[in-house]
């Protein structure tokens, strides 16, 4: 559970330092979103 | 034929999507909607609490849509409704952070190849997806695909979580 949380709270601290440091803050969240959407098509079960 | 049944309607849905968002001045209620709802979700998955459900739907792919029908039909079926990802269930919260993120880019060129792009790469998710599991099925791998789901909810609210921070950043920083 600790380890959960400091995972929870380094994701969040890496994702608002990553904003903060690029020129186009907006590009930091575009490329989380492409992340994400390529992890959630492969990650759903076999459920047509 | 399976990648492009699966890629070409995610494609043009999400592209449609970017444009129909991108027309109204959406985003920085889209990015105060990330920060609430990334860090809800993405606390909720990492932690591994039970919290709310996920928001979506139940509803999978009728079998008479399918059965009897040839393999092509199957298989355009299928990538219509499960490439773009709206129509069937999302197990994981991540899914609804997406539209979101591009309601929040706020440029009608950069939202359409935004969306366009996350159309591209859920639908190819997907068909990857379903030949990995073509080639695994079987009541065997029950149990892989449950600690397998739960790997993935939590990986999925990590990202919502970086997410979440990152819509801080740009909403703090930007304005």
């Amino acid at each position: 559970m600790r380890a959960s949380k400091l995972a929870a709270a380094a994701a969040l601290a890496a994702g608002l330092t990553a904003a903060w440091l690029m020129p186009s803050r907006l590009t930091v969240l575009a490329a989380l979103a492409m992340i994400i959407a390529a992890a959630n098509g492969y990650s759903k079960a076999y459920s047509p | 034929m399976l990648v492009a049944a699966f890629v070409v309607p995610a494609i043009l849905i999400w592209a449609l999507l970017g444009l129909l968002v991108s027309l109204v001045p959406l985003s920085r209620v889209a990015l105060a909607m990330i920060i609430g709802y990334a860090i809800y979700y993405g606390v909720a998955e990492a932690m591994r609490w039970p919290g709310l459900r996920p928001p979506g739907r139940k509803w999978q792919v009728p079998g008479q849509w399918v059965a009897g029908r040839s393999a092509s039909w199957r298989i355009l079926v299928w990538g219509f409704l499960l490439g773009p990802g709206f129509a069937t269930r999302n197990p994981y919260a991540g899914f609804w952070v997406l539209p979101l993120a591009v309601a929040a880019v706020g440029s009608l060129r950069f939202g359409v190849a935004l969306a366009a792009t996350l159309g591209l790469l859920h639908a190819s998710g997907r068909a990857a997806a379903l030949l990995r599991d073509v080639r695994t099925a079987g009541p065997a791998n029950y149990l892989n695909s449950v600690l397998w789901s739960m790997r993935w909810r939590a990986f999925d609210g990590l990202a919502l979580l970086a997410v979440g921070g990152a819509a801080i950043g740009v909403l703090a920083l930007r304005w």
